[in-house]
């Protein structure tokens, strides 16, 4: 990003399980810089910093974190109306276009109720790895650990909600789909990539937290 | 001081009042009953779920749901001390305490888990994200009126303590169990109280807990470790103690942040405790201090 022009005016690593997240939000406040980008691996993380800027004035032009804002109603009970605005990046979204991601979707919202929007991305991702496992196993045709590993190695495009799965000598899905979701009027709306016909025009700058 | 530095010591020092409100019944417990209650995490989330019925289902204002949850801790408290510690050889008390307190957790969180599914909330009012400017700085509203909540509450248990027939029976049944039954005093129940109470002043750092971070039923275990060390470094029976030691330990964890690195904030915070304890092991206000207050 840097290449790209953004000057860093402050960064900083901290665990994740620091319960008081409030000296780093402040420090980060101060710097009155544009945009935030946030290492962040869970909604306290996401609500402790949107939180203090509240509480410092600060509103930053941009504000995208790792994880938190893909959990769907978690998300929004913790934040509440300061979700608006808020990116993140993520491999799903309630509205991905495909076939499978809306059967799951409906059946899901079927089950447990709610909105579509309020479905956390875990969701998917829990059922993605489910449906490589049956389809490895049907493959193989049984239980075989090394037949299992062999066949997800050996370049398979396995179909799932998530779209296709293929994994490398790693284990990496180079198939996978990136994206970049932003919380527009209460529903996480698809912002990038640019060039995708389902990508929505972002929300910028974002509006004051409230 | 830079006003960074400035700004991580006002923070650690309201911070440090909610963590005291939080920890004050976990020294009061085992000063009181030489138990070491683990629950103590999941009261304090307790408390805050039960604001959070208070707030959502019947409009009522953060602290207004005190009025009610402060009581209703009190009742789980008295309760879990008739069902669960009262049945605790007094020989080995303090170390079965440990597995018995953990056992409870375990249960109030199934329950909380089974009512409230593991989805994070977060206690919402109109102070909650506003704060006031003072001499350059914000300072939020709820961590302001935290704080003063722990010094009134604070101030109360001394008074209870140090001012009340109830406080003297306690501190006799402290000195002397025996000593306290053959001039009449029933420990029995004084136990009971102040277990009960414990466990009530909770109710009001679960509250400031719960709307200055988002939690579900696990969050009680990030607590614990963290307000075990707070009563530890204060002197274990030591209400002021725990203040003191809380305020050292968020203001030193706070500034660590911000002049070196968050990653070595939480180790400091450990190591804190681990180097006051090798000069004085018995805490900043040990409890044979407290005790002769």
């Amino acid at each position: 990003m840097e290449q790209a022009g953004i000057r860093t005016v402050y960064t900083k690593v901290f665990p994740a399980e620091n319960p008081d997240l409030t000296p780093i939000a402040s420090a980060v406040a101060s710097t009155k810089a544009d945009v935030v980008m946030l290492g962040s691996v869970d909604v306290p993380t996401v609500s402790s910093f949107i939180q203090a800027f509240a509480q410092q004035h600060y509103n930053p032009e941009a504000f995208v974190a790792t994880a938190g804002p893909d959990q769907g109603a978690d998300f929004l009970k913790a934040v509440r109306g300061n979700a608006e605005g808020v990116m993140v990046p993520n491999g799903w979204y309630y509205g991905y276009a495909n076939a499978q991601s809306k059967a799951m979707v409906k059946a899901y919202v079927k089950t447990y109720g709610g909105r579509p929007a309020d479905i956390n991305a875990d969701v998917a991702e829990g059922y993605a790895v489910g449906q490589v496992a049956r389809l490895a196993v049907t493959a193989t045709h049984g239980f075989d650990q090394k037949k299992i590993i062999d066949y997800l190695h050996s370049g398979a495009t396995l179909q799932t909600v998530q779209g296709p799965v293929k994994f490398d000598s790693l284990g990496e899905n180079t198939a996978a789909k990136a994206f970049t979701f932003q919380w527009q009027n209460g529903k996480p709306v698809q912002i990038l990539p640019p060039n995708d016909p389902n990508s929505k025009r972002p929300e910028y700058p974002k509006r004051q937290w409230k | 001081m830079g006003p960074q530095y400035a700004k991580a010591v006002v923070d650690g020092v309201l911070t440090g009042g909610v963590y005291a409100l939080m920890a004050a019944g976990l020294t009061l417990i085992f000063g009181v009953m030489d138990i070491i209650n683990i629950a103590q995490g999941i009261m304090v989330i307790l408390g805050a779920y039960l604001s959070y019925v208070l707030s959502v289902h019947l409009g009522l204002d953060l602290f207004a749901t005190l009025v009610l949850t402060v009581p209703a801790l009190f009742v789980v408290g008295v309760t879990v001390e008739w069902v669960f510690m009262r049945r605790l050889a007094d020989r080995e008390r303090t170390a079965m305490s440990i597995l018995v307190t953990y056992a409870v957790a375990i249960i109030i969180e199934g329950i909380l888990t089974q009512v409230f599914g593991v989805s994070f909330i977060q206690l919402h009012a109109s102070y909650v994200n506003s704060s006031v400017h003072v001499l350059g700085f914000y300072l939020p509203y709820i961590y302001l009126y935290g704080f003063a909540l722990a010094i009134v509450l604070l101030g109360g248990l001394y008074a209870i303590l140090y001012l009340t027939r109830f406080g003297q029976s306690l501190r006799a049944a402290l000195q002397d169990r025996r000593a306290a039954e053959l001039i009449g005093i029933d420990v029995e129940r004084v136990r009971t109280i102040t277990f009960g109470i414990g466990i009530a002043v909770t109710a009001a750092g679960g509250m400031v807990f719960g709307a200055t971070n988002s939690f579900n039923p696990n969050s009680g275990y990030d607590l614990i470790s963290r307000l075990l060390t707070i009563v530890i470094l204060g002197g274990l029976g030591s209400i002021g103690g725990a203040l003191l030691a809380a305020l050292f330990m968020l203001v030193l964890e706070d500034v660590v942040a911000v002049a070196w690195s968050p990653v070595w904030s939480t180790l400091v915070f450990f190591a804190a405790l681990v180097i006051v304890l090798t000069f004085r092991p018995q805490g900043l206000f040990g409890r044979a201090a407290a005790r002769a207050q």
